[in-house]
């Protein structure tokens, strides 16, 4: 959805030589705003420009970007969604390639320069890199820091080296502005509008790579409201998109099967923690709780390797029971959203901002 | 599991196959001249993780064996009776054959699809 600005702002230095513009959605983001441009603009891979969606914030989340120098552009009214700011900007992109980026996520100094050299290959469309959360000291954040560590570390790289990560996501993305465009931006029908992207743009013919040295920084929800915000968008998004792709991703017989595997996996694996092994504690023997446990070695040895990597071992110890909470948190959401898309035929529409 | 959905049963079995699978499909690639530098990186890495894994599931599993031996409570609890009877090799097989009902289904579902999109 393109709609017409109503600011005075429009980006118009757009014809030096980089290639690349970052879009940057944020919506009462006064707080993180100024961190997110300055790491962007220290990049020894620098943008040409760097444009911040103001979507109509409450608070002064334009007035603070602006004092970093970065074009801010507002659209007229308040898009609803990350996508909805995203696709306002993009008309205003006049390089070659866009990247899009949380407004509470930070990059690695070296981020751009690495993920751009996805792109010496001409069939990929579009590169994500490596997820950390930048902030790791509630249960929800270490939650989260264990479910991106191995992700990112065991699932990923082995998606890549299939030529279909799952997801090129959203926090931190670059895609080639033509084929962003020829294929209608971010779309608005689901809540995961970097899923729909992704698997839009392999129908499409095109490649996706993930390129694990390029490391961003967000900021994860640290209580359970946000959190929960998040996970209800997830869960939908991720059953949405699973509704609207899957006959197409039948064309793909390895992303299919990612894709009917982790299915598979997130519905057994709910019921099994909200069903199953409660009812055998109550009813059989107390000691199968231990079935919530049964899979930390193969949990902990990608993790641990990737803590050991990064000199963060302590904190990976740390944070390991966090994710056990919060992979029942998960559960929960994930049957929800199951039976809310699919049995009641009641999806969610509206995005609610998770942080 | 990725990050927001739940679960690594069914699905850290099918990656632990696909790193197995990966020396395969790099050499398939040298033949078609179709492979890149960070794909031998990328599977010795995986290949590496996932032998480990393997290694703490089985000594997890060792460790639970012998606990429930020591303690004596195979033959005093289901709880022991159950650890025993799920390392046995008919019941570990189990995750192999949903693994393989769901990706043959899916690849059936292929079939069908691909042959009703070319017809119409």
């Amino acid at each position: 959805m393109i709609t017409e600005t109503n600011t005075d702002s429009c980006p118009t230095c757009c014809q030096t030589k980089s290639g690349l513009t970052i879009l940057v959605p944020a919506y009462n983001e006064e707080k993180n705003i100024v961190d997110t441009v300055r790491s962007l603009q220290n990049q020894t891979f620098p943008p040409e420009e760097i444009i911040v969606i103001d979507d109509c914030s409450t608070d002064a989340t334009a007035a603070a970007a602006r004092t970093t120098g970065a074009t801010v552009i507002c659209p007229p009214k308040n898009t609803g969604s990350k996508a909805g700011a995203q696709n306002y900007a993009l008309q205003f992109v006049k390089t070659k390639y866009t990247m899009a980026v949380d407004a509470d996520t930070t990059l690695e100094l070296h981020a751009t320069e690495i993920i751009m050299k996805a792109f010496a290959d001409d069939s990929i469309a579009a590169a994500c890199g490596l997820v950390l959360p930048r902030i790791v000291k509630t249960i929800w954040e270490r939650g989260r820091y264990i479910e991106y560590l191995f992700a990112f570390t065991f699932y990923k790289p082995i998606q890549d080296f299939y030529n279909k990560p799952m997801i090129s996501s959203g926090c931190f993305s670059v895609y080639r502005t033509d084929i962003l465009r020829a294929n209608g931006g971010w779309s608005l029908r689901t809540m995961a509008e970097d899923m729909d992207l992704t698997w839009t743009l392999y129908h499409a013919g095109h490649g996706v790579r993930f390129v694990p040295e390029a490391v961003s920084y967000p900021i994860e929800p640290h209580n359970y409201h946000f959190m929960s915000t998040q996970l209800r968008r997830w869960s939908h998004g991720f059953v949405q998109n699973v509704r609207i792709h899957w006959r197409d991703l039948l064309k793909h017989p390895c992303l299919s099967s990612i894709i009917a595997v982790a299915l598979w996996d997130s519905i057994v694996a709910s019921l099994c923690y909200l069903i199953i092994v409660p009812l055998l504690a109550i009813f059989v023997n107390p000691l199968f709780l231990l079935g919530y446990l049964i899979d930390a070695p193969a949990v902990a040895i990608p993790v641990l390797y990737k803590g050991y990597q990064r000199k963060e071992v302590g904190k990976v110890l740390m944070s390991l029971p966090g994710f056990f909470v919060l992979r029942i948190v998960n559960s929960i959401f994930m049957l929800k959203a199951l039976w809310l898309e699919l049995v009641m035929k009641r999806p969610l529409t509206v995005y609610e901002k998770g942080h | 599991m990725t990050a927001g959905l739940p679960g690594t049963g069914i699905g850290g079995l099918f990656y632990i196959l696909l790193c197995v699978l990966m020396p395969f499909f790099h050499v398939f690639r040298m033949f078609k001249g179709d492979h890149k530098p960070h794909h031998l990186k990328t599977a010795l890495l995986s290949i590496l993780i996932a032998a480990g894994i393997l290694l703490a599931l089985y000594g997890e599993a060792k460790l639970l064996v012998w606990i429930v031996k020591a303690t004596s409570i195979e033959n005093e609890t289901s709880f022991g009776q159950s650890v025993l009877a799920a390392i046995s090799p008919s019941v570990a097989a189990l995750p192999f054959i949903i693994l393989f009902t769901l990706l043959t289904i899916i690849q059936i579902l292929r079939l069908v699809f691909h042959r009703t999109q070319k017809t119409v």
